[in-house]
């Protein structure tokens, strides 16, 4: 029976592998040509930790601190594991479309979950080991072949791995009690969600100054990491052999994993079966008023948006950032200037990277939201009837997307932009030109994201969060986004640092016009043909 | 109203629909009827411009769905058999959506509103989130938004499954207004005696292929309709 809910999470996790939008199988050349374009997005990311951990293990070795720099790969692929699944567990666990048939068979509820835990945990999985494989690997060669360590340093990872696992169904665990108690549920979902993503942020962002820290001091590494990381003081020990280290390890994930499993196992029937419904409103008839069909259909964006937290935590979640960035560049602006100096390691002469740093940073935030990159898929089987038949055309349709994408992006972007700009008193022409940038990387993600949705949709999701996270639209939107902005960025810094700011600012502008232009154009052809294909 | 003309649908290497021709003229209740997986949901998807058909055309009021399909869809309604709704819109921003989807007036669209939701007995519902609808409810919700504008033609896959008898028996009333004011209906059904009660003309749809059509009379002379289809089926 496991083996069977298995294969259904699997299949619905790797549908897209093998199965076209219509739901007609892939030729073996298009799933290998897929699989290769998974493995290729892993590597890049994987040899990008691998050229940073290239630069810092001789610092480290040379220091005798190896552990210190375990123990700060390990904290890394927490950060990374913990962002990308924690959003996932409420959805994934609880509130799955076919709980309640599953639950109407002869199963038992310990095995529905099973299967559910281990997708969310192949999830993380996935995340640690973009840092953690070349962590291990780089130490490996750089240092000599060290058959211990190997093995030490793996199956800490595999304890890690537990960790992030209890902590993020944790945080799932108490999203779901909760809610399961309130009325109105999705408001709820939200609001907690936020709070925890806020929290959490909060400790992401004391991490980077203590990170920061240490890596510009290696003596301060070992007290550091003992002090403020103490797990991971300990995970860096145990990777190097440390019995101690790794008892306490093993002791932490054991507790965590243990503790996790019983809470869930022990609550899963009562947290999915415990519905106060929702406040019943009697309707008080009145005169209806008309609106345009556009307009109908950006609100209905909008409502879904508002109405689905995981849909408005997953694809807009960038746009809060922004938001107070902005309220924090205006009251902070000489804080942020200093985070800003450190994050460039750039001494006290910012000359002309400020700019570039601004739009490195926006470019960062904007490629975070992936409303477009979602927004087909989430229609899903069942709903996408209604777009169908209605008497719209598809442009009308995908414009709508777009428009929608661009008022929850743009917007919170340009306010943060022209937050910067005048609190860091920018040049006139640099700073108009940095609003343009904006303005034009907005647009392309708006494009890139539907441009990417409409070759890749996943429409035949039983749990939203497989539309929303699992789906190869959003890895390939949000990976490649940050991909691009690198693209854009990191040349400005190695080779053309003696070029004035607003050229380089012109022509990077130029050139996500000139990207946005050629994904509208085929979103209106091509695009348009494979909506209605769906 | 509604012209099929050879209309072939492959599925893979699986003929759904195969060189189906039917003519629904204005007026009349046409009923479709099969074994499950016979084709009729096809046909009726490739009606509304749901399922692109790789042969033959389908012309409503003398407009293609391929060439003219905007024209074509504010022309009819469709009602689906397990209608999913927006879970995350309450009853009336459902119907004010689809109300402004087919550009209703204000004053038509209250007026449909409250006279299709008293007789259907929803008034109290629409303030509330679809999410927390019964299937019967969503089905009536799905009823009201199809004839918010008024269609010409109606195409309904199932429409009574969900239904309480009380609803039925008003839907089926709606049917015969939109039919006597010049309109058409085109739907597929399981339940014989309603076929058998309701319609003008049925169709009998056999492995995506037509085995039989016309009037009632026609089809099942002085049989029953159930034994002429079983006998058919067979």
């Amino acid at each position: 029976m496991v083996r069977l809910l298995v294969k259904k999470q699997f299949r619905e996790l790797f549908g897209n592998l093998y199965k076209k939008a219509d739901g007609s199988r892939r030729s073996k050349g298009a799933v290998i040509l897929y699989a290769a374009a998974f493995v290729f997005l892993f590597l890049l990311f994987a040899g990008m930790f691998a050229a940073m951990c290239a630069s810092v293990c001789d610092i480290f070795h040379e220091a005798g601190l190896d552990w210190a720099y375990f123990g700060l790969a390990y904290l890394v692929a927490a950060v990374i594991a913990l962002v990308g699944s924690v959003f996932t567990t409420y959805s994934a666990l609880y509130n799955a479309k076919d709980n309640d048939l599953l639950l109407s068979m002869p199963i038992k509820s310990s095995q529905i979950l099973f299967a559910r835990m281990l997708t969310v945990y192949l999830f993380l999985l996935m995340f640690e080991l973009v840092v953690m494989l070349p962590a291990v690997v780089i130490w490996q060669v750089m240092n000599g072949f060290h058959i211990g360590v190997l093995l030490l340093s793996v199956l800490v990872a595999f304890l890690l791995s537990l960790i992030i696992f209890a902590l993020s169904a944790g945080l799932g665990y108490v999203v779901a009690r909760i809610a399961s108690h309130i009325r109105n549920r999705s408001l709820a979902v939200t609001v907690l969600s936020l709070v925890l993503f806020g929290a959490y942020y909060y400790f992401c962002f004391n991490m980077s100054d203590i990170m920061m820290s240490l890596i510009a001091n290696a003596v301060v590494i070992g007290q550091g990491m003992e002090s403020n990381f103490n797990p991971f003081y300990h995970m860096g020990r145990g990777a190097l052999g440390n019995v101690p280290s790794l008892l306490i390890v093993v002791a932490i994930a054991a507790v965590l994993f243990g503790l996790c499993c019983f809470l869930i196992t022990r609550s899963f029937i009562s947290i999915i079966t415990t519905n106060k419904g929702t406040v019943s409103k009697k309707y008080k008839e009145t005169a209806q008023k008309a609106g345009s069909a556009s307009g109908a259909l950006l609100v209905r964006e909008f409502r879904h948006l508002i109405r689905t937290p995981m849909y408005l935590l997953n694809t807009a979640i960038a746009s809060f950032l922004m938001i107070v960035l902005a309220v924090l560049i205006l009251f902070k602006a000489q804080d942020v200037l200093f985070v800003l100096l450190q994050m460039q390691g750039m001494g006290t002469d910012l000359g002309g990277y400020l700019p570039m740093a601004v739009a490195g940073l926006m470019g960062f935030l904007l490629s975070m939201n992936v409303f477009t990159a979602t927004c087909i898929s989430i229609e899903g089987n069942k709903n996408l009837w209604m777009l169908r038949t209605a008497p719209v055309d598809t442009l009308t349709i995908l414009h709508v997307k777009l428009k929608a994408h661009l008022l929850i992006s743009a917007v919170p972007a340009l306010l943060c932009t022209l937050a910067a700009v005048f609190a860091l008193r920018l040049p006139v022409g640099t700073a108009v030109l940095l609003i343009l940038f904006v303005t034009a990387l907005s647009l392309f993600f708006a494009c890139f994201g539907l441009f990417v949705n409409l070759r890749h949709p996943r429409m035949d999701w039983t749990s939203e969060i497989v539309a929303l996270k699992q789906s190869a639209s959003v890895m390939i939107t949000m990976f490649g986004g940050m991909g691009i902005v690198i693209a854009l960025i990191l040349p400005y810094f190695l080779f053309f640092t003696g070029v004035a700011d607003w050229i380089y600012l012109l022509v990077i502008t130029v050139l996500a016009f000139g990207g946005a232009a050629a994904l509208y154009a085929w979103i209106r052809g091509s695009g348009v043909k494979r909506f209605e294909a769906l | 109203m509604l012209r099929i003309e050879h209309l072939t649908k492959t599925y893979g290497t699986k003929k759904a629909v195969n060189d189906l021709s039917l003519h629904i003229a204005p007026g009349e209740i046409y009923g479709f009827i099969g074994h499950n997986g016979a084709g009729k949901t096809t046909t009726i998807k490739s009606c509304c411009g749901l399922i692109n058909f790789d042969a033959g055309q389908i012309l409503i009021d003398g407009h293609s769905i391929k060439d003219e399909p905007i024209v074509c869809k504010r022309l009819m309604a469709y009602l689906p058999d397990n209608p999913d709704l927006y879970d995350y819109m309450t009853g009336i921003q459902f119907l004010n959506f689809v109300a402004d989807i087919f550009g209703v007036p204000a004053g038509e669209r209250t007026a449909r509103i409250h006279k299709y939701a008293h007789e259907l007995e929803i008034v109290d519902a629409l303030a509330n989130p679809l999410a927390s609808y019964s299937h019967g409810m969503k089905q009536k919700l799905a009823i009201i938004s199809a004839l918010i504008h008024a269609p010409k033609l109606m195409l309904m896959d199932e429409p009574f499954v969900g239904l309480d008898p009380k609803s039925s028996h008003i839907l089926k009333g709606y049917m015969r207004e939109i039919c006597d004011a010049g309109g058409a209906i085109f739907f597929s059904t399981h339940v014989l005696e309603v076929a058998e009660k309701l319609c003008d003309k049925v169709a009998i749809i056999k492995n995506g292929e037509l085995i039989r059509s016309g009037t009632m009379e026609e089809v099942k002379g002085d049989a029953s309709l159930e034994s002429v289809f079983l006998e058919l089926e067979e």
